[in-house]
């Protein structure tokens, strides 16, 4: 089943700052994710930060949909995330994720992250 | 439309029917209730303007009985009353008639008294219609859905012959399983096979999603991953001296998976996995492990362990590079894989199973037989998900004794 997801936005210095409301990134949100992280990207954004602060759980679907919007970015994108809980860092580091985008540990963190 | 005219005065009921008839509407027209009653019994006439003091019964009586008939179709009626009879209006309308008019009647007022009568039996008729049509088409989809849940049953029954049978043994090592799908059918599956005379295969994978579509990636990655070398196996590679054809290591066959599967804005289907082999000859497990929960290792006389240190899903990351794993193994060791619809299963509460949990589990039933322990598993995964809800994701358990 589709699901509306809640995410706020704002966009400080050309960089897309994401804030998932959502306790649950899983499958039932994935095709809404993607459709609101394409669209946002079609305005020129190529460097997003996720907050990820409010997720408890995260699976392989919801793993996939962070890999899109990497995918979407194309080669100049860069993704940084932050406030990962523990069973979500888990599951980053289980699926190798922690390689893939940068995890930092504050906003402050994830903005230099992604200028470097 | 056909009006019928209630009325016991005659002078009266010859003006309405006259008046009704001029203005294009065939009339019938009747002196009392009884007649009134019969008359509608017989025609399907829709239409009734009736007088309010009668011999025989009042038009209230009339429209309750009219009402009683419970017709196919609705009858509109108008009531005619008295000069200031509030009193007769209310007691009408609530016995059922749609509205009154009074005398003495007002020509015009009663034409257009009955246009708006016709109104509502117009819209009555539409919605009538619009329901005869929904229920249809609700059968129609009644009947599509039949089709395609007969269907879904009968993949799942196919895909519950595609697992190997429990209590396999290949080359003196035995397994037993767990598969609950969370749908009718499901996008994890496992397999385990002998890849020559010294070595025994086996893997577990979850298509992310569930449903239809994880099912058919579930069903192609299992024709794929079989040993036949002549359907393009990745587990086996064809050579030229003999025996003619080499094992492709574990981690080898995940970077080629993840070659072919890669997805795109058309396909977006990705899986984690775990593949492995047993080597006889070398006493040694060689497994590989793809964005799959880590596998637990029970060695005789060491506590319950998980190994791996995680991998990328197949299909996510370009050009991934992943990592085998070489265990030695002694004779009564387990290998436990597992999809995390085990690990990841709500109770009640929204508590997560976990990965400690089953290792735990695990643990303290390392004395069962591997039969008993993934029926001992079924029941404990039951219960904390709580008997009558089925499972949110595809649940699935391998478990491996060697021999």
């Amino acid at each position: 089943m589709e699901y509306n997801m809640r995410i706020q936005t704002k966009i400080i210095n050309g960089i897309l700052l994401l804030a998932l409301e959502e306790s649950r990134l899983d499958c039932r949100l994935a095709v809404d994710f993607k459709d609101k992280v394409s669209e946002l990207v079609a305005d020129g954004s190529r460097l997003i930060i996720f907050d990820m602060s409010a997720v408890d759980f995260i699976d392989s679907s919801g793993i996939g949909c962070l890999v899109t919007c990497l995918k979407l970015l194309g080669p100049k994108g860069k993704i940084a995330i932050w406030g990962l809980k523990k069973p979500v860092e888990a599951i980053f580091k289980l699926t190798r994720m922690d390689r893939v985008f940068k995890l930092c540990s504050t906003e402050e963190q994830a903005l230099q992250a992604v200028l470097n | 439309m056909h009006i019928l005219v209630v009325e016991d005065t005659l002078l009266a009921r010859i003006m309405l029917e006259r008046s009704i008839s001029k203005w294009g509407y065939q009339v019938s027209s009747v002196s009392n209730s009884h007649d009134a009653l019969q008359i509608l019994q017989r025609e399907p006439i829709q239409f009734v303007i009736t007088d309010w003091i009668m011999p025989g019964g009042d038009g209230a009586s009339l429209c309750r009985n009219i009402r009683a008939m419970n017709l196919p179709y609705y009858i509109y009626i108008i009531l005619v009353t008295g000069m200031d009879s509030d009193e007769s209006a209310i007691e009408g309308l609530d016995a059922g008639a749609d509205d009154f008019i009074r005398k003495p009647i007002q020509l015009n007022e009663l034409h257009a008294r009955i246009r708006a009568g016709e109104r509502v039996l117009a819209l009555e008729k539409s919605l009538q219609d619009r329901n005869i049509q929904l229920v249809d088409l609700s059968n129609n989809l009644l009947a599509v859905q039949d089709v395609i849940n007969r269907d879904l049953h009968t993949a799942a029954k196919m895909q519950q012959q595609l697992l190997p049978a429990s209590s396999l043994n290949y080359l003196n090592v035995s397994i037993d399983w767990l598969f609950c799908p969370s749908t009718v059918v499901s996008g994890d599956i496992f397999n385990f096979f002998r890849l020559d005379e010294t070595h025994v295969g086996f893997y577990s994978l979850d298509v992310a999603g569930h449903g239809v579509t994880a099912a058919m990636m579930s069903f192609t990655l299992f024709r794929l991953l079989t040993t036949e070398m002549q359907r393009g196996s990745p587990l086996k590679r064809p050579i030229d001296e003999a025996p003619y054809y080499k094992i492709v290591s574990p981690a080898t066959v995940m970077e080629i998976l993840n070659s072919q599967f890669q997805t795109n804005a058309e396909s977006w289907l990705y899986f984690t996995m775990v593949y492995g082999m047993v080597d006889t000859n070398a006493k040694t497990i060689e497994l590989s492990q793809a964005g799959h929960p880590n596998p637990i290792y029970i060695a005789q006389n060491e506590p319950a362990r998980f190994i791996g240190n995680g991998g990328f899903p197949i299909g996510l990351i370009d050009d991934a590079e992943y990592d085998s794993i070489i265990l030695s193994y002694c004779p009564g060791d387990r290998l436990v894989l597992y999809s995390d619809g085990i690990t990841e299963c709500a109770d009640i509460h929204g508590e997560m199973f976990g990965c400690e949990k089953l290792l735990e589990f695990l643990e303290n039933n390392r004395s069962l037989s591997i039969q008993e322990v993934s029926k001992a598993l079924n029941e404990l995964m039951r219960l904390w998900r709580g008997s009558e809800e089925v499972f949110e994701d595809d649940v699935s358990m391998l478990i491996m004794e060697i021999g």
